[in-house]
């Protein structure tokens, strides 16, 4: 079930670190993942 | 039991994806947070994989047999790179139609049992940002306390 959609806007510096943060831990995390050797196949 | 693991799925056009599940903690989380946060993330060399009916149910059926063994809220950040889409979905950005895609994965696999919240972040530079929170229902609570958590920060 999918819930109604949140929208959060905000225009404080500490919420743009956050966001990049967001942002740069997934680019490492999809780079990590294609290097990875050891995966279960499905 | 551990919460990281990792999977490969070849899908029928000879496209392998790899997903993965790892502990997340970048979010400041309330006491009352009880359920870890575990990051998924769904990963194809080059974007080049076809998101069709038949590979988003393979997905989701991944995500849902880790969720029926670990109780948890799983995360996810749909990323902006360049995604193929149809003319119907020209105008939404590659985050927001991979938003849709989760949302389309997550209600075709739809039963009661778990729940999907999508919450878009809008920052200073007008920057779009989707994520997803997804859990099993009796999660509701936790879902709510993260969300109302991220709209409170102010850094």
């Amino acid at each position: 079930m999918t819930l109604q959609p949140l929208h959060i806007k905000n225009s404080s510096k500490g919420f743009l670190d956050l966001v990049t943060k967001l942002k740069a831990d997934k680019d490492a995390k999809v780079k990590a993942l294609l290097s990875k050797k050891t995966t279960i196949k499905k | 039991m551990p919460l990281e693991e990792s999977y490969s799925l070849t899908t029928k056009e000879g496209h392998e994806y790899r997903i993965g599940f790892s502990p997340f903690d970048i979010f400041a989380t309330p006491k009352s947070l009880t359920k870890p946060i575990v990051d998924v993330v769904i990963a194809i060399d080059d974007n080049k994989g076809i998101n069709n009916a038949s590979t988003l149910f393979e997905f989701s059926k991944i995500i849902k047999e880790y969720l029926f063994k670990n109780d948890v809220i799983l995360y996810c950040y749909c990323d902006n790179k360049e995604i193929e889409r149809g003319k119907k979905h020209q105008h939404l950005s590659p985050q927001e139609y991979r938003s849709l895609l989760f949302e389309k994965m997550f209600d075709k696999a739809s039963n009661k049992d778990f729940i999907n919240k999508p919450i878009l972040l809008i920052d200073a530079t007008d920057n779009k940002h989707c994520i997803h929170f997804f859990s099993s229902t009796q999660n509701l609570d936790q879902i709510e306390l993260l969300s109302e958590e991220l709209y409170k920060a102010k850094g």
